[in-house]
């Protein structure tokens, strides 16, 4: 029997028309989930500026998920160097130390090499006055095929009911070949307690009704979640108007976050004159991120907005509005505050 | 598969909490009031969370759901953060040597109290000094704690420059701000020397929404800024050229025969007749030898000469002519000629601005200007407008010529339409609570009757006036109409005591005199220097009783708090460390965090942070609510809310007053204040005992007053934790917005003035283009121009720029490690990759940035956005987070512009939070170089 | 491989470089790595075929008994200290059956006595097949490592009833080799003589 076929499957839909990379999805993960010493490196959900190496480090070169034969890739797993960050700073000395004006804060870490979860941020590409970028946030993709629990030797990582990839801290060994097999490199290893730790979905929330912190604290309304198998905008949004598409679909892990992809300002030509004919972000990037099918999103996008800008109505347009801030929800609108303490 | 259960427990744990309160985050991140959830396990707040809670306003807009940004989502963390300081310290070293002694808070508050009785003995009370803040936790008790001693404050607007002088020219106001959920009604929004993607996280959303609703987005700015992300058009324009711009997009809208006519005849005062002779406005004593100096004149199609309503701006589909020259006889029988100012401006259009012309300016194709101008002549048009332009040079210039392009096309006042600057009102009992003399309602009754008085009396004086005219002259003070009054009203001074205006405390006590001076860091076509405009200015009596304190008058003791002046003063921290500090006796700073100015104080006194002190976010037609700050937690070891840290202080002065044997003191005004009683005039004979007590009175006193719904009190407010406002009341920067309070649509500014004619308040009465003062006409700004930036800092090839960043709220939230670790965790400067390699810097490489004025060392970060030629400064690191502790301020030269200075003209006179002369920095000139670790 | 009874020395036997191991004798013996096809997942399958792993061929091995616990001193040669993310490791290997060459099996787990250059002290854990470990509570296992001249010394220490069939087998892992879980070169079971228990 294929057990997770008959289960149900959170997802994710990330609007990058709305991201704007302030981190709250981010910061809202950290304080949450990962706040001890040991995981001060953590950013389960990371947002990063593209293009750029994001995080960890040059992250897509580093391999893993599958073929097109569906034969697990030989991945690289990433180094603490590779994700950089969790500085210390010298507070105390700066403060009381009797330096003052002489020593500044700064993280304490060798400036070489050095490397964090947004270093790279609002650097984009290209050349100026046609330099272009967009942000796009990261998580575990909580994959239909996960590579990370098809590798893990222990049978740590399972599907949860919801569908969520998680992993049973009690069994993982610390064998790290989930941080191999994870193509999107979104799995970290706590070196304290000698476990891997990554986006657990906010499962503990799932159960009682209310939405993920990434999801639910997003200032630009940026994310839906939901059923994928049930109404809702995350379904229309992905199967009925087929504008949210995988990243990187081509790693076929079967992943449950889906990306509207960014539609751009026109460049410019030689004589500064607008080139009405290009969007700036180049589209064979766009391709090489989200498949050839994103050509067609961004039409699709492209023509819904021309179309109530000439005054006509569009589903696809009021769907990524969200009128309500709950529609961003799915089913999950419990109050955390009214949630009763586990005990 | 096995039931596994035993492992989630330990995540399933971290959502347990002992109890949930109301928060918000009360610094001045304008307008913030987002409603969180504040979790507390073990006393200690574990987390916050928004609560996502806030109803839509208008059916068809979105909701505001869920207000907050990653700083608010960490809050907790500068609780108990490395820059957290929870115990009173007394300097131990030299100043600024960071050697520091714990003390008691009994003996930092008689030191200090001490040393305030020997400042008020020895030189009186105005020789304490506090600079200005907006951050809301503050404002109240400091601005009573100075009301009480009778100390000087420094105007917010001059010491953060964080307004806009050229919407004050043009509209007489600059506190003008939809509601944000209003952005969603725009056909087309300019972000124009804003960047909204950093600095409205927030509400940002309703941008994205009005895309997917029919909106286009156009971004114009220099760099490539990351508000490009998701615009539909990018217009990449040269620094500080968007005058030229703005201007040649009027040209089109004017040849093109697309601008609005009825629009420009009732709002603007294009249709005014100027006198072809003097270039000065047609005048009622002009024409008849006697009357006002400001009433002023249109051209009738069927009478001719018609004097212009100063009370009611609508026409009726009269056809005032807006082409032509006219003939007027003056009372003194010779003839002038006169022209509407709209022939005027297109004469210096056609002349200066056709898309042609401004491209050689602003680098902008002419191709992009008439389509730019023509999507703005015929759609609902929102200039996304920030406060950077304000921090040009000519920024007044730029924003003016931005007014005169929605002006000719119909862009304000109208759904979707507009610009903005800052704004905040709508809690009206913050002052009546202050200003009154008793608890209760009746007490804030007889305030609100004298405030009535006042108004009506002000009225009688001038039938013309509005309530928002009137409520603005109360803002001037005596210097305005009001001194014509019988008596100043009870409750209606200013809100502080006494009040300075910045420019002057750099001047005398700063020593900024020889940087004004240097006609190349300014405007050097100029006919006169600095000096010599200042000192009219002084002679003329324009800045009478403002204009303090002069070189003799040394200031004692600076109280800092909510402020942090080394930090954030354009020209840097040397000038004050170098020219103030040595002055001051004493200096106490107040925070809850150590911070630049901090480090460089004499006695650190620990503040109560938001989570552990009742408090209001700051109100404004942004957010039209009421959000709580309660107090969620107790302040951590010996930290306390600042009413309590004053009440124990003015305690200290009585008491140690008494031990010294002196029992009063006169102020400046001859106002007898008794030592004795400084704590009960503070506290108000002890009902004002906590910041919670104060709290609850100034909301019963708002719902009072009308503006929150009747029964409101700090306990109907812990249980929903924010309120929306039910009217405007009377504060001027909610009197500004003129327009109709509606509880269930969105707010859009200025429907007074174009659906029933409400006047504004300039000088003309009208959206005024047309300056005819005589500092105007000399530098030829009578109408707006694109003037040059000047080469401010020497000649250099780079221009240093800033704007708000994204990681912080000014310096709050610098220092705090969650954040820091958002990105590279410590200053950078952007720039150009050409430019960095022409350089040989690498990115990260440690650069120096230097110009005539001094130099400052940081890492580069090598991006193609930048333009080039252009370095980026984000604002707002602290001094502390830079080697040798020299940020980007200490290569400005702290310019203000010499027509801040002018007077004596209708609205450009000093106002309360608004005419004056303001800081600014953009596009200091600089280079940088490979610096060595 | 006869073990030693030394009822005395106790707290020397802890310490791998005390003389009291010097006077007996070593017992050589071989490894090899843990069949690439025993690898419990496709993935470690996959990665490694082409990636060799638990070429630690030799290593010398010397037990003894002091009161109820056993000592067991290895030692073998590592030309290089790891830099990466994974430390050098060895276990000793106690229990029964013919799939200790697969650490173990859903149905004959193994235990083992593991050492790790990255942590303190010793684990005890039960192997089930490569990789496929669940840490067992209760018994009390420890460890020390010394290292010279490239070479490792270790002595993993605990009680000797946990001895089954009378035998023991080693794995090591190379860290420099990123070894870890079923990377690892395993012996076949060495008889123990286990003198006076």
């Amino acid at each position: 029997m294929n057990e997770t076929s008959e289960k149900r499957q959170i997802a994710w839909v990330i609007d990058l028309n709305k991201c704007i990379g302030c981190q709250t999805c981010s910061v809202a993960c950290k304080v949450l989930w990962t706040r001890e010493e040991s995981e001060k490196a953590q950013w389960w959900c990371s947002v990063n500026t593209l293009p750029g190496k994001g995080t960890p480090k040059d992250w897509e070169g580093m391999g893993g998920g599958f073929d097109d034969a569906m034969a697990p890739k030989t991945g690289h797993q990433p180094t603490p160097a590779d994700f950089g960050g969790g500085f210390d700073f010298n507070h105390e000395e700066v403060f009381f130390g009797g330096s003052a004006g002489k020593v500044h804060l700064e993280p304490q870490a060798p400036r070489e090499g050095r490397w964090a979860m947004n270093w790279d941020e609002d650097q984009g590409a290209g050349e100026w006055p046609n330099s272009y970028y967009f942000y796009m946030p990261r998580m575990c993709n909580h994959c239909s095929k996960p590579a990370c629990a098809e590798a893990c030797p222990s049978g740590a990582m399972y599907k949860n009911d919801d569908g969520l990839v998680v992993r049973d801290e009690e069994i993982c060994s610390g064998s790290r070949f989930c941080m191999e097999a994870c193509p999107y490199k979104k799995i970290y290893f706590n070196y304290e307690r000698q476990v891997a730790q990554h986006c657990i979905g906010c499962f503990p929330r799932i159960e009682k009704g209310v939405a993920p912190a990434c999801v639910r604290q997003c200032p630009g309304r940026a994310m839906f979640t939901g059923w994928l198998s049930e109404d809702g905008p995350v379904r229309d949004l992905v199967m009925k108007h087929k504008v949210a598409l995988p990243l990187h679909g081509e790693y076929g892990t079967s992943p449950n976050v889906y990306y509207v992809p960014p539609l751009s300002p026109h460049p410019l030509n030689e004589d500064m004159s607008i080139n009405a004919e290009k969007p700036r972000i180049p589209p064979e990037e766009l391709e090489a991120m989200f498949g050839p099918e994103v050509h067609d999103a961004l039409s699709r996008l492209q023509a819904e907005m021309d179309k109530v800008r000439e005054g006509g109505s569009s589903e696809l347009m009021k769907t990524l509005i969200a009128y309500k801030w709950q529609e961003l929800l799915g089913p999950f609108t419990e109050d955390p505050a009214n949630i009763i303490a586990t005990g | 598969m096995p039931e596994r259960k035993a492992h989630k427990q330990q995540y399933q744990d971290r959502l347990e909490f002992d109890s949930v309160k109301w928060g918000t985050h009360c610094a001045d991140c304008y307008p913030g009031n987002c409603p969180m959830r504040v979790f507390v396990k073990d006393n200690k707040v574990v987390r916050e969370e928004q609560s996502g809670t806030l109803p839509a306003v208008e059916e068809g807009v979105p909701d505001y759901n869920p207000m907050g940004c990653m700083q608010g989502a960490c809050w907790n963390h500068s609780l108990d953060g490395p820059d957290r300081i929870s115990h009173p310290l007394k300097r131990a070293g030299e100043r600024g040597e960071g050697k520091w002694e714990q003390i008691s808070w009994d003996q930092a508050l008689t030191e200090i109290a001490d040393s305030m009785l020997d400042a008020i003995e020895e030189h009186g009370p105005r020789s304490i000094v506090r600079d200005g803040t907006p951050e809301t936790a503050v404002v109240g008790p400091t601005g009573r704690l100075f009301e009480t001693i009778g100390g000087f404050g420094l105007d917010l607007n001059g010491s953060i420059g964080d307004f806009n002088p050229g919407l004050y020219v043009s509209f007489g106001k600059m506190q003008i701000e939809s509601s944000a959920d209003e952005w969603f009604c725009s056909e087309l929004i300019l972000f124009w020397h804003s960047n909204p993607v950093f600095t409205r996280i927030p509400f940002y959303h309703f941008i994205s929404e009005a895309r997917y609703n029919g909106c286009e987005i156009v971004n114009i700015s220099p760099d490539i800024n990351p508000s490009h992300t998701h615009a539909d058009y990018q217009i990449t324009v040269n620094g500080a050229s968007d005058a030229a711009l703005a201007l040649s997009m009027v040209q089109v809208v004017l040849e093109e025969d697309i601008a609005d006519l009825e629009f420009i005849r009732e709002q603007t005062d294009l249709s005014l007749l100027v006198r072809s002779e003097t270039g000065r406005y047609l005048r009622e004593i002009d024409v008849s030898g006697e009357g006002r100096e400001d009433q002023l004149y249109q051209w009738d199609p069927d009478s001719g000469l018609k004097q212009a309503d100063r009370g009611n701006l609508l026409l009726n589909g009269l056809e005032i002519v807006l082409e032509g020259e006219f003939e007027v006889k003056l009372h003194d029988g010779t003839s002038v000629c006169v022209k509407p100012v709209l022939n005027i401006l297109r004469e210096q259009l056609n002349r200066d601005y056709t898309p042609e012309k401004q491209q050689a300016v602003t680098g902008v194709h002419p191709d992009s200007v008439r389509m730019l101008a023509r999507k703005i002549a015929t759609r609902r048009t929102n200039i996304m407008h920030g406060m950077n332009a304000a921090k040009i040079y000519h920024g007044d210039l730029i924003e003016r010529a931005m007014c005169l392009l929605l002006g000719v096309t119909g862009n304000w006042g109208r759904r979707g339409s507009g610009i903005r600057g800052w704004a905040v009102g709508l809690m009206d009992g913050s002052q009546l609570a202050m200003g009154k003399n008793k608890p209760g309602l009746l007490a804030a009754d007889a305030v609100l009757s004298s405030r009535e008085g006042a108004i009506s009396g002000l009225q009688q004086l001038d039938p013309t006036m509005t309530t928002e005219l009137a409520m603005n002259e109360l803002t001037k003070g005596p210097r305005g109409l009001l001194g014509q009054l019988q008596q100043v009203p009870e409750g209606t001074e200013l809100p502080f005591a006494a009040h300075s205006i910045p420019a002057f405390w750099w001047y005398y006590q700063v020593e900024f005199g020889n940087r004004w001076n240097t006609p190349e860091w300014g405007d050097s076509s100029l006919p006169r220097t600095f000096d010599e405009y200042m000192q009219e200015a002084l002679d003329k009596g324009w800045w009478n009783g403002l204009d303090h304190p002069r070189r003799d008058e040394v200031p004692q003791v600076l109280i800092e708090c909510g402020s942090n002046m080394l930090r954030k003063a354009r020209g840097g921290k040397e000038m004050l460390l170098k020219n103030l500090w040595p002055k001051l006796k004493t200096i106490v700073d107040i925070d809850f965090r150590m911070t630049a100015t901090a480090s460089y104080s004499d006695y650190f006194l620990p503040a109560a942070q938001h989570y552990e002190k009742v408090c209001f976010a700051i109100t404004g037609p942004q957010v039209m609510n009421l959000t709580l700050a309660d107090k969620v937690v107790e302040p951590v070891c010996e930290s306390k809310s600042e009413w309590r840290m004053f009440s124990e202080l003015l305690a200290a002065m009585s008491r140690r007053a008494e031990e010294r044997g002196i029992s009063e003191y006169s102020d400046p005004e001859g106002k007898i204040r008794r030592y004795a009683e400084l704590e009960q005039v503070f506290t108000m004979d002890g009902y004002y005992e906590n910041e919670e007590v104060v709290a609850d009175e100034q909301v019963r006193d708002s719902a009072y007053a009308g503006t929150l719904p009747e029964g409101t009190t700090l306990d109907s407010l812990r249980e929903t934790g924010f309120v929306r406002f039910t009217d405007w009341g009377k504060m001027p920067g909610a009197l500004h917005q003129a327009s109709p309070f509606e509880t269930d649509k969105v707010h859009t500014p200025f429907r007074h003035h174009v659906e029933r004619g409400d006047p504004f308040p300039t000088y003309s009465r009208r959206a005024q283009f047309y300056i005819d003062h005589e500092w105007f006409l000399e530098a030829n700004e009578q109408l707006p121009i694109h003037k040059p930036n000047p080469a401010m800092g020497g000649d250099y090839p780079m221009g240093l720029t800033s704007g708000h960043n994204r990681w912080s709220i000014h310096s709050i939230n610098h220092l705090n490690r969650t954040v820091l670790s958002t990105h590279r965790g410590s200053p950078n400067v952007m720039v150009n990759p050409s430019d960095a390699k022409a350089r040989g810097v690498q990115d990260d490489d440690l650069v120096r940035i230097f110009n005539d004025v001094s130099d400052f060392y940081c890492h580069a970060k090598v991006a193609p956005n930048v333009r080039p030629g252009q370095v980026i400064s984000y604002n707002g690191w602290e001094p502390l987070q830079y080697k040798d502790w020299n940020g980007a301020n200490e290569i400005e030269p702290g310019m203000v512009k010499w027509n801040g200075f002018s007077g004596g003209y209708g609205h450009l006179n000093f106002a309360f939070l608004g005419w004056q002369p303001i800081p600014i920095d953009r596009w200091t000139r600089c280079d940088f170089e490979l610096a060595m670790n | 491989m006869k073990v030693e009874r030394m009822d005395n020395e106790a707290a020397d036997l802890k310490d791998p470089a005390s003389a009291v191991w010097s006077g007996l004798t070593a017992e050589n013996i071989s490894l090899a790595p843990v069949p690439l096809a025993a690898q419990p997942t496709e993935y470690i399958r996959v990665s490694r075929a082409d990636q060799p792993y638990g070429e630690t061929a030799e290593a010398s091995a010397t037990a003894v008994g002091s009161g109820d616990q056993l000592y067991v001193r290895l030692e073998w040669q590592d030309d290089e200290r790891p830099n990466g993310e994974f430390a050098d490791a060895a276990a000793v290997i106690l229990g029964s059956g013919d799939n200790i060459a697969t650490l173990g099996s859903d149905d004959t787990p193994l235990k083992l006595w593991y050492w790790a250059d990255d942590r303190d002290g010793a684990l005890n854990l039960s192997s089930s097949g490569p990789g496929v470990v669940l840490k067992n509570s209760g018994v009390s296992v420890s460890a020390a490592a010394s290292r010279d001249d490239n070479r490792w010394a270790v002595v993993l220490s605990g009680p000797a009833k946990e001895v089954s069939d009378s035998q023991m087998g080693v794995a090591i892992w190379n860290g420099s080799n990123d070894e870890r879980a079923g990377l690892a070169a395993v012996s076949g079971w060495l008889s123990l003589d286990m003198e006076a228990s």
